[in-house]
């Protein structure tokens, strides 16, 4: 491997770590504003906005997505950590 | 029907088996054989002691009431969760690094290790957990009393709450409290309540399965139902839910017991890692079957049933008395292990922050050595676990269930909210000072007391109906439902606001407004760099070691005392030789004896972070001492050429002083000498004109001028003999005319020469007798000459209408002294300092006819002779000494 090509994958390595840290500041933000505020209901039509069961699977549709989202990122931070 | 009795067999059966997990647990941690223990899903399972009773029971209730409103509290702790790598990654570091033992602990650490912060922050956390320990025991006797309903033996609510608190404080005395760990780690127990955790989530599934699949037709017919049954409105995206998600995410972080399981119990960063997905899913799976169980329950029990009980109602309705145990259980376990870490949380608090400073200061009076602080630590520890359990008793009985059981929670959870600022604060910004800490706490606790927890007693409780109808003395801005006029429907929503707002806006205010302390700054930078790359190292033992502190102390009270402090220490401690072991009492001694050097609060810092809670190293400390005791030393010495400058320019200006007196008496001497010698000469010119000119003067006039001429001549001669007398002498070639004579003569010689200038009969002068016995080699001459000038003067100077001078001998082996003294006017201590010099007419010389020359020539004869003659100052007029050598044999050049 020559230098120039080492010195691109640290790079990219560092650049990798940097996306990850941002994609885990992103993550509870978009929680936040899936969770908090009705945007999700706007895209519904009709009586399905004020629908019981259609809120309820659409938080525990987004509260899914967001623990995929934690367990997908939670194994590549792993490597981050300090192992004490 | 499950009997009463049989409840309890499962009950107990049940604890017996926690007790043998525990057991086995904290004996493998004894063994070192943690890795089951240390598994992420341990931890995991353990933060579920976030999932109280009053989730088990009480979700389905707010479901049934209130509609989807109760997700808000699962979906708070999730995105605190899922946001893991911005926060609690931080504060777990920071609580590893800083061996921090409880949120109190915590937040004054980070001001600076205030103990006036961790007194109040412990006492909000006991204010807030005292109703949430009530609610446990509240939940677990309706629990029982669903059994026990048509049991006449059973015993009454009241007994049934005293024993379940009697049998909580015996678990968690038993386990939480049978050792003092360094970090407060309680495998025995957090394996207890992992497995709780996983007792509690198979039996809400459980129900909730045989609800969904076997009570009604499948999910579809339960969700129609439920779309009939429970609330039309949702309770969902309004500012209640925001607040309460917010709430909800506060107290997964700041509730003492949250605290304990998530920062204290970790074991390894990683582990958050695994719980930030893994927390969530397990609060998804206890939401799972609220919505249906709800629903069905409201179907098909009778109305008027108390829908926190569903879980077990139904499954009773249904015969189901295996599904009903099972679901007693899982209430069982979440009110118990809520109850265990929370009283484990608080009562390390208590007798840190509390009973340990106070035993300290009464210590003090006492021998310190006489108690063991560990035995201390561990017996006020199971006091107030006793304590904490029977005041949650207390409010149980004081309230007796007056409020649904959501409330009570939602109550806690902003008591112990209020930390919230200084807490995330002080993680992120380094200007957070601990008097903004305190203010905002205290506001934050002041709002939340009068417009949420007082209320919550319905004007039973020291705030009366009045008072919530008027506000607090009439006034209807202070209305505890409507604050500042401004009106909220929610009173939760409102508390919420107003005690967060004001708490936010003193803490920032104060913290703008005042300065930190050094060690508050030095926290400050350990808390918000935690992840800086410098500083994380850690101290491999927490005591340090003697060579250490000897090294320290030689930096700090010097070499030779550091040296006697330690050999007295060691004697003490009963070693003949080396240094003495590093006990907490010589730490005090030693910080005491710093304090004299660097200050208390400095020694202090130094000796907390020397005993090794700090990551600062001891070499850098020792730079520190270095530093300071070169800055001192430094400084010393600036003083010390400042002082001497000082002396220096004193003299300096003494000597100009005197220079400028003399060349003013030059001068005057000048004009003086002029004016002597133009007298003479003026009189000699003026009758030498006349002699010249005028032809027809008689003979006796020629005579009587020419005598005239003749005496001003002489005048003239005797003032320029004197000047040139004074410069021969001065010049040292005067040639001496040694001879042996009596002093009695000489002195006899000297009066009688000055009575011939002066009228001496008033003037009484007093010879000793003893002169006449001693003899001198010496120039008879030049004494003589002295002797007369000095006589003379007390004459001409003496103003009393008796003139009256003595003359006395002393002798010592080498000198005889001859003592000249009169009781004229003296001489002004102005002039004492010039009477020698030549030239000088003294200020207070008055009608003095001299030209000045008279001492000054006196003391070069007697520097010649190798005498001197000095004034001696006296009550009444001058004494003069003249000191003669008995020998003259080394003077006559110089």
């Amino acid at each position: 491997m020559t230098e120039k090509q080492s010195f691109d994958a640290m790079n990219k390595k560092s650049r990798g770590s940097r996306k990850k840290r941002d994609i885990a500041l992103i993550l509870p933000i978009i929680g936040i504003i899936l969770l908090l505020t009705p945007v999700l209901k706007s895209f519904a039509v009709g009586d399905e906005a004020s629908s019981l069961t259609s809120v309820m699977l659409i938080i525990f549709g987004v509260w899914a997505g967001l623990i995929a989202a934690a367990f997908l990122l939670s194994r590549a931070l792993i490597s981050e950590i300090r192992n004490k | 029907m499950l009997s009463f009795n049989i409840l309890v067999s499962i009950c107990l059966i049940y604890v017996i088996m926690l007790f043998m997990v525990a057991a086995l647990a904290e004996q493998r941690a004894q063994k070192n054989k943690l890795s089951f223990l240390h598994s992420p899903i341990v931890y995991t399972l353990s933060i579920s002691v976030y999932c109280t009773a009053w989730t088990f029971y009480g979700a389905v209730g707010s479901a049934a009431r209130n509609g989807l409103e109760f997700f808000a509290i699962y979906l708070g702790p999730t995105l605190v969760f899922i946001g893991w790598w911005w926060f609690l990654r931080k504060l777990v570091r920071i609580g590893n690094t800083q061996r921090i033992t409880s949120i109190a602990d915590l937040i004054s650490s980070r001001y600076g290790k205030s103990n006036l912060l961790a007194v109040v922050v412990t006492l909000l956390a006991v204010i807030g957990t005292t109703p949430y320990i009530a609610l446990q025991l509240q939940s677990l006797t309706l629990s029982f009393a669903v059994f026990t309903q048509k049991n006449a033996n059973a015993p009454s609510s009241a007994i049934t709450a005293l024993f379940i608190a009697f049998g909580l404080a015996a678990f968690t005395v038993v386990f939480g409290t049978r050792n003092l760990d360094a970090n407060e780690r309680h495998h025995g127990v957090i394996t207890a309540i992992a497995l709780e955790a996983i007792v509690k989530l198979i039996a809400l599934l459980s129900v909730g399965i045989f609800v969904v699949w076997f009570v009604a037709d499948g999910p579809t017919e339960v969700l129609a139902n439920a779309e009939r049954m429970l609330p039309k409105t949702t309770g969902v995206f309004t500012s209640r839910w925001v607040t309460l998600t917010f709430l909800s995410g506060a107290a997964i972080i700041c509730l003492p017991r949250m605290f304990q399981v998530i920062v204290i119990e970790n074991d390894a960063e990683k582990h958050l890692a695994t719980a930030s997905w893994a927390f969530p899913l397990y609060l998804f799976l206890m939401c799972l079957f609220v919505v249906p169980i709800a629903a069905t329950g409201l179907e098909i029990l009778p109305e008027g049933s108390n829908p926190d009980l569903f879980v077990l109602t139904i499954p009773l309705a249904m015969g189901q008395e295996a599904i009903a145990a099972l679901a007693f259980l899982g209430g069982f376990s979440s009110a118990t292990s809520m109850v265990i870490v929370a009283a484990i949380a608080l009562s390390t608090m208590v007798s840190n922050h509390i009973v340990l400073p106070l035993w300290l200061r009464r210590a003090q009076a006492r021998n310190p050595e006489s108690d063991d602080v560990r035995s201390i630590l561990l017996r006020s520890r199971r006091i107030s676990i006793v304590g904490i359990l029977g005041l949650g008793y207390l409010y149980y009985q004081f309230t007796g269930g007056t409020s649904a059981l959501a409330s009570i929670g939602l109550i806690a959870f902003l008591g112990v909210a209020q930390v919230l600022p200084a807490l995330s604060f002080g993680l992120f910004w380094r200007n957070a000072t601990r008097a903004g800490a305190l203010a905002g706490i205290m506001v934050g606790f002041t709002i939340w007391a009068y417009t949420l927890f007082l209320p919550s007693f319905d004007g039973s409780f020291i705030l009366t109906n009045d008072v919530m109808e008027n506000g607090l003395w009439g006034l209807s801005i202070l209305r505890p439902h409507a604050l500042f006029g401004i009106n909220i429907p929610d009173p939760l929503v409102h508390a919420v606001f107003w005690s967060l707002f004001l708490n936010l806006f003193a803490f920032v205010t104060l913290s703008l407004m005042t300065t930190p302390k050094p060690l508050e700054n030095l926290q400050a930078l350990q808390f918000t760099n935690v992840f800086g790359t410098s500083s994380q190292r850690h101290m491999p033992s927490s005591i340090s070691t003697s060579e250490d502190l000897f090294v320290l102390a030689q930096r700090i009270v010097g070499r030779t005392r550091a040296a006697r402090l330690f050999e007295q220490k060691a004697k003490e401690q009963g070693k003949p030789h080396g240094l003495p072991d590093p006990t907490s009492e010589f730490i005090i001694t030693l910080e005491r004896e710093f304090a004299g050097s660097v200050g208390a609060a400095t020694a202090h810092a130094m000796m907390a972070q020397i005993s090794g809670r700090e990551t600062v190293s001891v070499e850098e400390l020792i730079a520190v001492a270095d530093e300071t005791a070169q800055v001192m030393e430094y400084s010393a010495r600036l003083e010390k050429q400042s002082t001497e400058l000082a002396e220096t320019a004193k003299e300096l200006r003494r000597a100009n002083n005197k220079l400028t007196k003399l060349s003013q008496q030059k001068d005057d001497f000048l004009s003086q000498v002029s004016h002597e010698l133009r007298t003479p000469m003026t009189s000699i010119r003026s009758f030498s004109a006349i002699l010249m000119n005028d032809g027809e003067i008689d003979r006796e006039q020629f005579a009587r001028f020419s005598s005239i001429i003749n005496d001003e001549s002489q005048r003239l001669t005797r003032i320029l003999d004197d000047i040139l007398d004074l410069s021969f002498l001065e010049s040292g070639k005067v040639k001496l005319n040694l001879q042996v004579k009596n002093m009695g003569e000489m002195l006899e010689q000297s009066i009688t020469a000055s009575s011939t200038s002066y009228d001496m009969s008033n003037v009484d002068i007093r010879l000793s007798k003893k002169f006449h016995d001693v003899k001198l080699l010496t120039d008879a001459d030049r004494l003589t000459q002295v002797f007369i000038n000095l006589i003379s003067n007390a004459i001409k100077y003496n103003d009393k209408p008796k003139p009256i001078i003595k003359i006395d001998l002393a002798e010592t082996p080498d000198y005889i002294t001859a003592i000249i003294s009169d009781n004229g006017p003296g001489i002004s201590e102005g002039d004492r300092e010039i009477i020698f010099e030549k030239f000088s007419k003294l200020s207070s010389g008055g009608a003095a006819s001299g030209v000045g020359l008279g001492l000054s020539i006196c003391a070069e004869i007697m520097r010649n002779l190798g005498g001197n003659i000095s004034f001696k100052p006296s009550d009444s007029g001058a004494t003069f000494e003249v000191k003669i050598p008995k020998e003259t044999d080394n003077h006559d050049a110089r």
